[in-house]
């Protein structure tokens, strides 16, 4: 799947709950709410055409300057269907890093 | 496999006979032994032989005996990045070990190439080698390696020596 279907088919899952989905040099960034972040992983997870099985890596973004400073990013990958995302999302005062890979249930946890 | 005990043994009463399918003895022993091949290409090279070393000790999952050659070993640790410029060399080698032959792909830039998605880096090692078990982490704790050797052990343990390997084994082995 090209990253531009991949990043229909979200667009047609969570209207309301994408912010923005860039596309930039092969790599296919969603920024979501705070609240769908949770809800979007896991339709990453379980929909059969996205099937992304990795966490490739867990990290944040610190914005000093804004409101909302800590920006969380997930980066997730299919073994099987080889394509990658990047997932990010604000609105924490903390980073959940351990969170969504707990939350997974079965999905490859990241140490 | 299974005990039978007949009759009582002299001095401490142990059984003294095993049953078992010769199935389950060969993958028995080769799970028991495992011949890992020192193939480190990066960081993830630290962990893996920090796994072999007195702290962790891999020799007790039978995986402790690392050869520097191909001709002797049946399973290749891929830790680390794979460079383009090295995977023929990896496949090379690949072919070089004797069967039945195991990969694990270590660390995240094996599996996937991690943040590397370049044109110097392959994205995945199983692009041109069949990977068994993929073990995530960045790089993965020698304890992370270990769970990937066990379930490594336990899918030899499923397979199929003598006859063929029936349908549903295979696609319970590949999901």
């Amino acid at each position: 799947m090209s990253l531009q279907q991949l990043s229909e088919r979200l667009r047609e899952h969570f209207t309301a709950g994408i912010v923005q989905a860039v596309e930039w040099r092969g790599d296919l960034a969603i920024t979501v709410t705070r609240d769908t972040l949770h809800e979007v992983a896991q339709f990453l997870r379980d929909d059969p055409a996205m099937d992304f099985d990795y966490i490739v890596h867990v990290s944040s973004v610190d914005w000093p300057d804004d409101e909302e400073r800590f920006e969380v990013v997930y980066e997730f990958y299919s073994i099987r269907k080889r394509h990658r995302i990047r997932l990010s999302g604000r609105g924490w005062r903390w980073v959940p890093i351990g969170w969504l890979a707990g939350a997974g249930g079965g999905w490859l946890v990241f140490l | 496999m299974g005990l039978i005990q007949l009759g009582r043994h002299d001095k401490d009463g142990a059984p003294d006979v095993v049953t078992t399918t010769i199935e389950k003895a060969v993958n028995w022993a080769r799970k028991g032994s495992l011949w890992p091949m020192t193939f480190g290409l990066a960081c993830c090279a630290i962990e893996m032989i920090a796994a072999v070393s007195s702290r962790y000790d891999m020799d007790r999952y039978g995986a402790g005996v690392f050869r520097a050659s191909p001709r002797q070993s049946d399973l290749m640790i891929v830790a680390g990045t794979v460079c383009r410029r090295m995977a023929p060399v990896i496949r090379k080698i690949y072919d070089q070990m004797p069967e039945p032959k195991y990969v694990i792909a270590m660390g995240s830039c094996a599996t996937s190439g991690n943040i590397y998605d370049s044109y110097s880096v392959v994205q995945g090692v199983d692009r041109f080698v069949p990977v068994d078990i993929y073990v995530p982490g960045c790089p993965p704790t020698p304890e992370a390696l270990f769970d990937g050797i066990l379930k490594l052990q336990e899918r030899i343990m499923q397979k199929r020596v003598f006859v063929k390997q029936p349908e549903q084994v295979k696609a319970g082995l590949k999901a």
